[in-house]
């Protein structure tokens, strides 16, 4: 049974939200097009019978060794800090972190 | 009343050298800011996290710790959400096939034992921080905030708990037991007060019919204590609801220590969409049987254990052994003086008194104590050979710890040659008990004691004062030319 | 001495003997690109005064008896995705107009190792996000082969570069056909390796289980060359497979006597652009020329299902890859009142509507509902897509089918017709699901002298047999010409 899902407005400001992109009203109907136009086409992917398959996974000749715990400095940490955006002393600047509607701060700590 | 039942997430900070994807150093406290960085935990472009070897071992020994079956070949997932302390906006972790699963941990409480079951154990990369400008330091209010790297993508292992507790006491000997776990296998300092051990609770409660309530999440309880306090005050305040016939919400709350109350943070929880996927950048995580039993074969013995073998090896109480092997450190102290021949339960008492009390002195952790354990056992031997009394041998332990001296040294040093006051501290003897006695020290330098006996008196005293381990020879020897 | 018209392997032999010099090469690669890279536009950005320093370096070398190294002398170009150590790399989007990266990539480092000198960065669709090179902030480039076409995508500059004689080496990235198909288009060899054949290390990347590193050359002892200078296992990069790779230029002379090659059947070939087909009638023709037996085979799964695999995976991963680039450490910048205004801002001003569009797609892909319906099933017929190939190759040793259904499209199409530019995919993005490797390559030109390439696939990690397939087919068809730059327009005026 292929289910047809279709984007509506509702999810698009979700995505919007989810995704730190703003999109005018007026080009919502634009890009739910082309979203549905993509899903149309992925429609029948649910046609086949995949239920013995798993996941895709890689074909590996030989996984490299894992990295072993030896601390590595790196001197290009100045130049980061003079070319960032903005910089206050040791520490990257960032504005007000206040609630969204629809999010809210990670963590309090 | 209706049941709380209780579910806890632990995050043990991994005591590796480096990060969980990169080779910053994970040597970060204190440590000036955003300098334990790399192209990597900034996620510069083109950059691609490398999994360290030894947050995999470290991860598989808490495992089989907490008694898990060890999955091979799982994957990391990406958590994604944006927010000023996650450079990729997503935060590599385990999502559906954890490292571990399947586990518990026994605690004792109220005399019973009980098993309070591990769900399952995963590796995650942990954030950077944000300090913000405000008086208390907190977000709110805080008109911009100033972000510090160097603990983004240290590693944690996240311990995922069954809602298996139903009380605070209950609660806090789980945590002490994951500590102490933690400690032992040396995976994790699991300390709440530096971070490196944090708790995130899950709690409900019970309704009439057996049902499970609905779920709230307290974040933010950074000692014991706050648990204690939060899980008082969040039981009250669900309670309160259902009593007042209100309808519970399924929330994350954050627990005001100053203000004694947890505040909601998320409302409609289900809402916050992460959108989990396999982290494609790294392989599955190669941890098969050879590799589980290697491990498991260098683990060291368990706190559990090692209590039950003190017991029946060493006849020591429940309490003397629980204390003994509550950090691992002082149980090997305490083994290392046995090996050195001195009889256990007197190990366990002088390490119970006197190195107890010299370790709080100092304040020293015992690991860093100046005494070798086997130099305590050889004195204790000294002691049982009786040729120090416990009085001497306390002294010369003081003197040992003091300067680092060993044993034969510290009894030198103490004027307590071969069990035998002796030289100068004699004389300092002496002139104690001559000034308690001036007029017997008088009549003698005048020449008024014909028969001796003020001198033999003095003599006495002398030898009483110096507990009977003088040489009486030498005592009389002194005497006599310290009262010319 | 016509230097833009020698070969990779040319160049460096004549170098590494003191023939001529890496300066003068270089020179004259630089020349010929300022004289008429205006034309077409592929190169964004000239590396000259590093460039200098590497051909003194290799001149030096060459003068004091020391090995120069295998490409010695040899100017390549990079696409505009490849982290250059003090070049600019944008990615060809105001996002990273002006980030200059302190580091090389693992593919640009091996390069230039082998004594190859690095002159610039090429021209790309916006963060790789294209078919047709018409979404760069630096303006669009051009076919050399026919102006008024485009150079195909998002290699179009490299591929471009390649086919113009601006170096006889470029290096693009491939996740769904963009080093193959700007190759097709611009009539010149494109080869993506198996996944996992060259580090990823320094790549922006698009999406982290399709990317790959892909030479683009004239010829293909040039390929296998730069294969071998290129593959390998990087400590940066994990999914690199560690395994000992053969010689890969030895590899590509072994020929294809007694090779079973199937060509592809089970689609329509309506819908392929006739000089295609004929194309891959050629290719067969040559194969049974040089020893091989030619056989039919359907993929019935991947021809129904590939392209709309591939852009759930593509999508899902890029609106992923691409959350880092918030304006907080590096990039475009924007002030906001809050952190979320911040983010928001940075991210509308510096990304194109073309790839803010994909990330909004990829996005919703993976929220609930979407992902279990869309994401999740695409990953499974990922594996069937994979299963079906590998049964293939247990009965052939390789397979011709088309890359592109259609000879390069006019500039613009992308705004008139989206959905075709999705179903361009159809042929080469499987390789990219299946991690197999590919080569496209080029057997001719029509009559109007548009290329006409075809596609060659091999078996996982059957990178060295493919090579051979691909010099037998060109030792047959012909290596291509250059692009008669020269001449105003190109071929279609």
């Amino acid at each position: 049974m292929i289910k047809k899902m279709v984007m509506d407005e509702e999810r698009l400001r979700e995505v919007l939200g989810f995704s730190c992109i703003g999109l005018p009203e007026e080009e919502y109907a634009e890009v739910l097009d082309r979203v549905n136009a993509v899903l149309r086409m992925c429609d029948e992917m649910q046609e086949l019978d995949s239920s013995n398959v798993s996941p895709f996974e890689w074909d590996v000749i030989k996984a490299p060794a894992r990295r072993k715990d030896s601390p590595v400095a790196w001197n290009g940490r100045e130049r980061l800090l003079d070319r960032a955006p903005v910089r206050e002393g040791d520490f990257f600047r960032v504005p007000r972190i206040i609630a969204r509607d629809d999010i809210e701060p990670e963590e309090e700590e | 009343m209706r049941e709380p039942v209780i579910g806890l997430e632990i995050h043990l900070q991994l005591k590796t050298k480096t990060k969980l994807f990169c080779s910053c150093s994970s040597d970060y406290i204190g440590a000036t800011p955003n300098t334990n960085v790399c192209p990597v935990c900034l996620a510069i472009p083109g950059t691609l996290p490398i999994l360290n070897d030894r947050a995999v071992e470290l991860a598989v020994r808490i495992g089989l710790g907490l008694h898990c079956s060890i999955n091979d070949n799982t994957r990391f997932h990406r958590k994604h959400y944006f927010y000023a302390d996650l450079p990729k906006a997503y935060q590599i972790t385990q999502y559906e096939h954890p490292i571990a699963v399947r586990g518990y941990v026994d605690i004792f409480t109220g005399g019973k034992e009980k098993r309070i079951r591990v769900h399952h154990l995963h590796l995650e990369e942990h954030a950077g921080k944000l300090v913000h400008p405000t008086s208390d330091g907190r977000l709110t209010g805080a008109s911009y905030s100033l972000v510090d790297y160097n603990r983004g993508g240290m590693p944690l292992s996240e311990i995922v708990s069954e809602p298996d507790m139903n009380s605070a006491e209950e609660v806090l000997a789980y945590i002490t037991q994951i500590r102490q776990l933690a400690r032992y296998l040396e995976v994790s300092d699991g300390e709440m007060e530096s971070g490196s051990l944090r708790v995130d609770v899950n709690v409900s409660l019970r309704n009439g019919d057996g049902s499970l309530g609905t779920r709230v999440e307290i974040k933010n309880v950074n000692s014991l204590r706050s648990i204690e306090r939060a899980l008082e005050y969040e039981i009250a305040r669900q309670n309160k609801v259902l009593d007042e016939g209100g309808r519970l919400v399924q929330e994350t709350r954050l627990w005001d220590d100053v203000a004694g109350v947890t505040r909601s943070m998320r409302s409609k929880e289900g809402e916050r969409d992460y959108r989990y996927y396999v982290e494609m950048d790294l392989a599955p995580i190669s941890a098969g049987p050879e590799y589980v039993e290697e491990i498991k074969k260098s683990l060291p013995e368990m706190p559990r254990e090692k209590r039950e073998r003190f017991i029946s090896d060493y006849s020591l109480s429940q309490e003397e052994a629980g204390q003994l092997t509550e950090q691992k450190e002082t149980a090997d102290y305490f083994e290392g003086c046995v090996s050195a021949g001195a009889p256990a339960a007197k190990c366990a008492n002088w390490m119970r008194m006197e190195v107890q009390r010299l370790l709080r002195e100092k304040d020293l952790l015992i690991e860093n104590f100046p005494v070798h354990a086997s130099e305590l056992g050889k004195l204790i031997i000294r002691v049982e050979k009786k040729e120090l009394s416990n009085t001497q041998a306390k002294d010369v332990l003081a003197v040992m710890a003091e300067k680092g001296l060993p044993i034969n040294e510290a009894i030198k040093a103490c004027g307590v040659s071969g069990g035998k006051v002796t030289g100068l501290a004699l004389e300092e003897i002496i002139k104690k008990v001559f000034a308690g006695e001036p007029e017997a020290v008088k009549t003698v330098r005048a020449g008024n004691d014909r028969k001796g006996a003020k001198v033999k008196f003095l003599q006495g005293l002398v030898m009483r004062e110096t507990r009977g381990s003088a040489d009486p020879a030498e005592v009389a020897s002194l005497v006599n030319s310290m009262l010319e | 001495m016509e230097f833009h018209k020698l070969s990779v392997l040319e160049i460096a032999e004549g170098v590494k003997n003191g023939i001529w010099r890496a300066s003068e090469i270089l020179s004259a690669h630089l020349e010929r690109i300022r004289k008429f890279d205006g034309r077409i536009n592929s190169v964004v950005t000239l590396s000259e005064e590093s460039a200098r320093k590497e051909a003194e370096a290799v001149d030096r070398a060459v003068a004091e008896g020391r090995d120069p190294g295998p490409l010695a002398g040899v100017p390549f170009l990079v696409k505009d995705n490849f982290c250059t150590e003090g070049i600019r790399t944008t990615c060809c989007s105001k996002m990273l107009e002006d980030w200059i990266p302190d580091y090389d990539a693992t593919a640009v480092k091996r390069m230039k190792e082998a004594g190859a000198v690095l002159i610039g960065k090429t021209n790309m669709d916006e963060f790789a996000m294209g078919s047709t090179t018409e979404s760069s902030i630096f303006g669009p480039t051009l076919n050399p082969r026919d102006h008024s076409r485009v150079p195909g995508g998002s290699s179009g500059g490299s591929a471009a570069a390649v086919a113009a004689g601006f170096a006889p080496i470029a290096l693009g990235s491939d996740t769904g056909g963009s080093v193959r198909q700007p190759s097709a288009f611009c009539g010149v060899q494109g080869m993506k390796p198996s996944y996992g054949q060259i580090s990823r290390y320094g790549i922006v990347a698009y999406a982290s289980s399709l990317d790959q590193v892909g030479p683009i050359t004239r010829n293909m002892k040039d390929m296998a060359a730069a294969i071998d200078v290129l593959t390998g296992a990087d400590a940066n990069d994990t999914t690199c497979d560690a395994y000992v790779r053969p010689s890969f230029s030895d590899a590509a002379l072994s020929g294809i006597k007694g090779k079973k090659v199937a060509v592809l059947t089970g689609f329509d070939s309506e819908s392929i652009d006739r000089p295609l087909v004929e194309a891959i009638d050629r290719a067969a023709e040559h194969c049974r020329s040089a020893g091989a037996e030619i056989v039919r085979a359907a993929l019935p799964i991947t021809m129904k299902h590939a392209v709309a695999c591939y852009y759930m995976v593509a999508l899902g991963d890029a609106s992923s890859k691409l959350a880092c680039f918030d304006g907080m450490r590096y990039g475009h910048h924007a002030d906001g009142k809050s952190l979320f205004e911040m983010y928001k801002r940075s991210r509308n001003q510096g990304f194109g509507r073309e790839v803010r569009k994909r990330i909004l797609i990829g996005t919703c892909i993976l929220t609930r509902g979407y992902y279990e319906n869309y994401y999740v099933p695409a990953t499974k017929v990922r594996q069937m897509i994979a299963d079906e190939y590998a049964e293939l190759f247990r009965n052939v040793d390789a397979l011709i089918c088309p890359i592109s259904p259609a000879l390069p499209y006019r500039k613009g199409l992308v705004e008139e017709d989206p959905v075709r530019i999705y179903l361009g995919d159809a042929f080469s993005s499987a390789a990219n699901l299946a991690g197999l490797p590919s080569v496209s390559l080029n057997v001719g030109f029509t009559e109007e002298g548009l290329p006409t390439n075809v596609q060659l696939m091999g078996p996982r990690f059957g990178d060295a047999g493919l090579l051979a397939l691909a010099l037998a087919i060109e030792n047959e068809a012909g290596s291509p010409a250059i692009a008669e730059i020269e001449k105003k327009g190109g071929c279609g005026e």
